[in-house]
């Protein structure tokens, strides 16, 4: 199936569309040969760099490039202020979600959003409630993801509010491109995103306990190598100048947590963790977690450390609860979502359930608490077999699923041997929160490099564009 | 029922262990309804370097302990005196399950001891098929009167032995086994009940235990309790039962805490470094004190 999409760069209609003209002036001036070589010079780049990702279930290449595309994706000045309105009032809403769901639960009173979606939620943490976050904050990094249909319509497909990854390839990407084409950067005034390791440092300095003296020490949190984000956890922690630590170099002393250095134990204020909720503390969490640290939940509790983003955040961006983002929205900022969400059914309802089951070749079905893009069925692309096994699946488990239309999701000109080919192409923007909401200008743009694919997740094929927010 | 409880509770490491970090759940605390705590106290030796005392979510005591050196050998010692006075089960109110479903839904509250927190599986008690489908077997009539059935049913076909399973046995490993301690028993209860829609969480606590007659009681010979309790619905509330015995909690069953099954009110959790393993003693004393009159 092809579905009439929406091109960035080309629209049927239109024509070449205005963000894009500078930049379409340059390439035509560009000798094709030129940029194929372009395009070998990037990979070179990135496997100097040892950009690579993990991908779970492959036994060999355990690590792989991504893949990079050098047709940028343009946004405008204009476009980019509607969206960064959007993307603000999710996050503010995120936020007072969370802080309600742990606190007075003013929004299941109402009744707005049911009781047991919360409760039977692996993500809700009982032990989080009643705790204050230092500065109130719960989710201090948030990847939202944008898909664009048309000229004016917008949808946030997902809120990454726990850990989401990517940023570093952002940063590469834009890296990679200004180093193949410096001169495109004197041509267009693009707005820069290098400032982000900078941005963040002082945003995760900015949510420091209260209780901390002087500078707050800041460390990265990572499971460690074999995590398939690994890549991004180091390059983070050496581009905020901050140490990378394991589980295993942390221990809770006197009520704080500190980190084994040469010279002795030295606190710690602020841990950006990449690790998730289950895995933190083994005497609250899972017994078993080698990753964490045992007793950081009582220094949590107690106030003395941040941790970011704050235990039980996942309550906020999953995908059952997605489909109550409008509402959500709406009770804390008192105003409608400007950034829509994408029709949802709600596997756990009967009518929904039926619908589904009937439709389910139209339809992506997503689980639950999935992510990465494993364990979803795109109806459109699978064969009748597998909507046949799926729907299996779904009927055994419905509460584990939801489903959403299959979008025809933008498409942006990818370089081919053949030329320009439109691909769909996703958008995730990185979201800071402190005293403060910062929003870097750009952010990662995954694209689908297979012919007609939808799946942009760089786990199932997709790739990456540098993303251009005009200074205009 | 007035009672002096002593829980002991020892280890011995093979070697010496550094950078030990642990939290206890075994003080009682005062339940109104249910019993209330005269006095209590928890001691460790060695001395920990750190101690801290707070209630977690279910409204559970912990004491939070951490040791910097190494000590090869660590004592807990929990006295309390509890006044235990339960009301009688009275008349039924419970509804049947049906109707339960709807009083659930009209509860709006999250609160620790709002009944959707004890809906789902979980680690320990997962909702599994065979034990939903022996669990079948007791629905009819009002929720409390089914719960009470399972609970009849699990003391009836179940082999107590102390040997078949460990303390991270999940409930549908021992209900394989059909044998079992209170601790299997309770989570084989709690995801039958879960698995029909009554919420059914775990309680972990003290047994008096009464001697044969004629043969004087023997101290130390008991050891820590669990049990069960139901949310019977809008009127009925939480309901206590012990499938071990095959009875409702008692004036005998003294209270340490609540959870969803054991892991969240384990009476010890902790971390620490050693080579070589340990071994762990438990003893506990339920005394019933008898207030002489002046």
């Amino acid at each position: 199936m092809r579905l009439a999409a929406f091109d960035e760069m080309l629209p049927e209609v239109s024509g070449l569309r205005r963000p894009y003209s500078a930049y379409d002036r340059w390439l035509k001036e560009q000798d094709p040969a030129r940029l194929t070589e372009k395009m070998q010079d990037a990979e070179r780049v990135f496997r100097k760099t040892g950009i690579t990702f993990a991908v779970y279930g492959e036994q060999e290449a355990s690590e792989r490039l991504i893949p990079f595309d050098i047709v940028p994706r343009i946004i405008s000045g204009n476009e980019w202020r509607r969206l960064t309105q959007g993307i603000e009032q999710r996050v503010q809403a995120l936020n007072a979600f969370l802080d309600d769901i742990y606190h007075r639960q003013e929004i299941l009173r109402a009744g707005r959003v049911p009781r047991e979606l919360i409760a039977k939620n692996e993500a809700f943490l009982p032990e989080m409630i009643g705790v204050r976050p230092p500065a109130g904050v719960y989710t201090h990094i948030i990847g939202v993801d944008i898909v664009r249909i048309s000229e004016d319509e917008f949808y946030v497909l997902e809120d990454n509010a726990r850990t989401p990854s990517g940023v570093s390839y952002m940063l590469e990407n834009r890296e990679t491109m200004m180093q193949l084409f410096p001169e495109l950067f004197q041509k267009i005034k693009v707005r820069p995103v290098e400032n982000y390791p900078q941005l963040l440092r002082q945003s995760l300095a900015a949510v420091r306990p209260q209780s901390t003296k002087g500078t707050p020490t800041i460390a990265v949190l990572t499971p460690g190598s074999f995590n398939s984000a690994y890549f991004e956890h180091a390059f983070l922690a050496d581009q905020m100048g901050v140490q990378l630590v394991e589980g295993q170099d942390l221990r809770v002393v006197d009520g704080h947590v500190a980190m084994r250095t040469t010279e002795g134990y030295k606190q710690i204020d602020v841990l950006y963790r990449r690790v998730d909720d289950s895995f933190l503390d083994p005497l609250t969490f899972r017994p078993d977690s080698a990753l964490g640290i045992p007793g950081i939940m009582d220094v949590y509790r107690a106030g003395n450390i941040t941790i970011a983003n704050a235990p039980g955040t996942g309550i906020a961006d999953d995908k059952a609860i997605y489909s109550y983002m409008p509402e959500i929205v709406e009770f804390y900022t008192g105003r409608k979502a400007i950034l829509g969400n994408i029709p949802t059914w709600r596997c756990s309802e009967p009518d929904s359930l039926k619908y589904v089951l009937e439709h389910i070749d139209e339809l992506v079905i997503k689980e639950v608490h999935g992510s990465g893009g494993y364990g979803m069925l795109v109806g459109p692309a699978a064969t009748k077999k597998e909507c046949e096994d799926f729907s299996k699946k779904l009927a055994a488990k419905p509460s584990n699923y939801i489903a959403q239309p299959t979008l025809a999701l933008s498409t942006c000109p990818i370089l081919t041997d053949k030329g320009l080919a439109p691909r769909h192409v996703d958008l995730r923007p990185y979201v800071l929160v402190s005293d403060r909401i910062q929003i870097v200008p750009g952010g990662l743009t995954r694209v689908a490099l297979k012919e007609g694919s939808l799946v942009v997740n760089s786990s199932q094929g997709g790739g990456t564009k540098d993303t251009w927010v005009l200074d205009d | 029922m007035l009672y002096d409880i002593r829980l002991h509770l020892h280890y011995d490491y093979a070697a010496a262990a550094g950078g030990g970090r642990h939290q206890i759940r075994v003080l009682p605390s005062t339940i109104s309804g249910v019993q209330r705590v005269i006095a209590a106290s928890l001691s460790f030796a060695p001395a920990p370097n750190e101690r801290s005392d707070f209630l977690d979510f279910f409204g559970n005591n912990v004491t939070s302990i951490a040791f910097r050196d190494a000590h090869d050998a660590l004592d807990i010692r929990m006295s309390a005196r509890v006044s235990v006075s339960r009301p009688e089960p009275g008349l039924d109110v419970s509804p049947d399950i049906g109707r339960l479903r709807q009083e659930l839904a009209a509860v709006r509250s999250l609160a620790s001891d709002a009944p959707h927190h004890f809906l789902t599986g979980s680690t320990h008690a997962g909702i599994d098929g065979a034990i939903t489908l022996y669990a079948q077997g007791s629905v009819g009539g009002s929720a409390a009167g089914t719960a009470m059935d399972l609970c009849n049913r699990i003391h009836r076909d179940f082999t107590y032995d102390g040997e078949a399973t460990t303390v991270r046995t999940r409930a549908s490993d021992a209900f394989r086994l059909k044998r079992g301690v209170c601790q299997d028993f309770s989570h084989i209860m709690i995801a039958g009940l879960r698995g029909l829609g009554i919420p059914a969480g775990y309680v972990s606590g003290f047994l008096r235990t009464i001697p044969p007659k004629g043969k004087p009681r023997l101290e130390g010979a008991d050891a820590m309790h669990a049990w069960v309790k139901v949310w019977c619905g809008r009127d009925a509330g939480w309901q206590e039962f012990d499938p071990t015995n095959g009875m409702r909690a008692s004036n005998d069953h003294i209270t340490v805490g609540y959870g969803r099954d054991y892991s969240d009110v384990a009476p010890i959790v902790g971390v620490l470094k050693t080579t070589g393993g340990q071994v762990g003693e438990q003893a506990v004393d339920v005394i019933p004190v008898v207030l002489e009159k002046a």
